[in-house]
């Protein structure tokens, strides 16, 4: 009797906890009442996002639009193949306040501000943020703003497209020190400034175009390092520094067509 | 009794009129119904009849598979085909979508244009301070893929990651009435009348695209044509044809080949 209770009392806590799922799921006629499973989806990320342990994992089911939300712990929210979108007016679309370490990754996101909404995606603290397929509209406080406050931290964008914000499709202004940026096939149009890198901050950008901005295109305030990109037709300096800022290109970069120009210190490619 | 009646009638002025409101997203559906809201759970079946309950700045969302018809776009808005990527088939000398909107904003997103070899144009931009064209499929039209006759001054064009094939005119007509960019990264051009054809007032940037197999020429500019790190191959007329006081500034990373000549560039440029 007594080795079975206990063999039963082992087992009972050996078991997963099922509630508690790594993955949720959100859907356009989800609701948050539910647990957020792939049969009782989620309606917002808002809503989803408290069920999902740190670590997890929101997926988009099917179409719909899910809301600003705050993301405090490691997450994935990915918008997969529905790409989930956020539409905000007069407030933030995305907001990351994860600790030092944790790892934040948005994924085939849509976010649109409508010409009102604050910041599309806001980096207040985060170890790592990875910021892949997204598109970003009309936002008033930057597309992307990052003003990490966690030493070394990195910052990846790759694939994303940003239209209309002011002051800034990227904001980086880190308020640590060591925070790189490493931007890949990002396209800025329409906005005032492309990029604004500021005085702490490292930016590596290849394969990006920053074309049709009303104001700089890239301007450095901290190092940018340029290759295989294009900056064309801005309303101001294509590309603008002023010590210490700098901007070091690899001699394979399109720039003309703005007013003016600029220039770069010469890098050399290896 | 009387304060009981004022109320209803205060009560009643105030209502919204929820008939006719807008919202800023959406939806159209492939088993959708034009008598609907257009809403997530009631979507629409056409853009035509979408756009009218969007909000100027708002977007139009793909639910699902469908096609979902011309329209004529008046305001600033997006049309998103999402993962679905909405059709739009036309025929019989119609248009795919006209866009016709003064100084507003359009971006068309994840759309395919069929014209049934018949259609005249897939997007004719006839007003618009900016437009963006993105990740589109534009095949079988009579005229142009693209026609740019924008009269609305220094409009700002982009068109990415989009694919024309087999329209008779050319996969791209920008000529826009007076000043205006266009900005042309990642394009596939081929089998067209013309590839490209840039009209005077007009400066186009054309990079990483692909300009081959075109029944006639390649590029052609009466205005400015910057090209980078693209392919102007196997066309049957002129590869680069650049007529004064037209220029095409290559810069030095192009491959121009196979062309009936391959002609050359105004003027060679430096990458920074």
């Amino acid at each position: 009797m007594k080795s079975t209770a206990t063999l039963a009392s082992v087992l009972l806590v050996s078991l997963p906890l099922l509630s508690n799922a790594q993955i949720t799921w959100v859907s356009g006629v989800g609701d948050d009442a539910n647990p957020g499973t792939r049969t009782a989806p989620c309606k917002t990320f808002a809503g989803a996002i408290t069920k999902t342990p740190a670590g997890g994992v929101i997926n988009v089911l099917d179409p719909g639009g899910f809301g600003s939300v705050t993301v405090t712990k490691s997450i994935t929210i990915d918008g997969d193949s529905a790409e989930g979108s956020i539409l905000v007016s007069g407030t933030p679309g995305l907001t990351i306040a994860a600790g030092t370490t944790d790892v934040v990754t948005l994924r085939n996101l849509s976010f649109e501000g409508l010409g009102t909404g604050l910041t599309g995606i806001h980096i207040l603290s985060a170890g790592t943020v990875h910021i892949e397929n997204c598109e970003i509209n009309g936002f008033t406080t930057s597309g992307i703003a990052d003003g990490n406050s966690v030493s070394n931290a990195a910052l990846f964008i790759k694939d994303v497209t940003i239209h209309g914000c002011t002051p800034s499709g990227i904001s980086l202004a880190p308020s640590a020190l060591g925070v790189v940026t490493t931007i890949q096939n990002a396209n800025i149009t329409g906005c005032a400034d492309g990029i604004d890198v500021g005085t702490n901050a490292t930016a590596v950008i290849t394969k990006s175009t920053v074309s049709g901005n009303g104001s700089n295109g890239i301007q450095s305030f901290g190092l940018v390092e340029l290759s295989g990109s294009t900056v064309t037709g801005n309303g101001g300096e294509g590309l603008k520094f002023a010590k210490p800022g700098q901007i070091l290109s690899y001699r394979n970069n399109l720039v003309v067509g703005n007013t003016p120009d600029g220039k770069t210190s010469i890098a050399k490619p290896k | 009794m009387r304060p009981l009646s004022t109320l209803a009638s205060v009560l009643i002025v105030s209502l919204p009129l929820l008939t006719n409101a807008q919202a800023t997203r959406t939806w159209v559906s492939g088993v959708g119904d034009d008598a609907n809201p257009a809403s997530r759970t009631a979507p629409g079946a056409t853009f035509a009849g979408a756009i009218t309950k969007t909000a100027q700045g708002g977007i139009i969302d793909v639910l699902d598979p469908g096609d979902f018809g011309p329209v004529t776009i008046t305001k600033s808005i997006t049309i998103d085909g999402d993962a679905n990527e909405g059709n739009i088939v036309v025929s019989n000398g119609i248009a795919g979508v006209v866009i016709n909107a003064g100084t507003n904003a359009v971006t068309l997103r994840n759309l395919s244009f069929e014209g049934l070899g018949s259609a005249s144009s897939a997007i004719e931009i006839l007003s618009a301070s900016v437009v963006h064209i993105e990740n589109c499929r534009i095949d079988g039209f009579l005229g142009s893929g693209i026609d740019d006759s924008n009269t609305t001054t220094n409009e700002q064009v982009f068109v990415n990651d989009t694919t024309i094939h087999g329209c008779g005119t050319n996969g791209l007509g920008l000529a826009p009435a007076s000043q205006g960019t266009i900005t042309i990264q990642n394009v596939n051009v081929t089998a067209c009348g013309d590839g490209i054809d840039v009209g005077a007032n007009t400066t186009a940037v054309i990079i990483s695209s692909t300009v081959s197999h075109n029944n006639n020429v390649g590029i052609s500019s009466l205005g400015l044509v910057d090209l980078s790190s693209s392919a102007v191959t196997d066309n049957g007329g002129q590869g680069l044809d650049a007529t004064k006081p037209g220029k095409i500034v290559s810069y030095r990373n192009n491959a121009v080949t196979g062309n009936n000549p391959d002609g050359k560039a105004t003027s060679l440029g430096t990458l920074k």
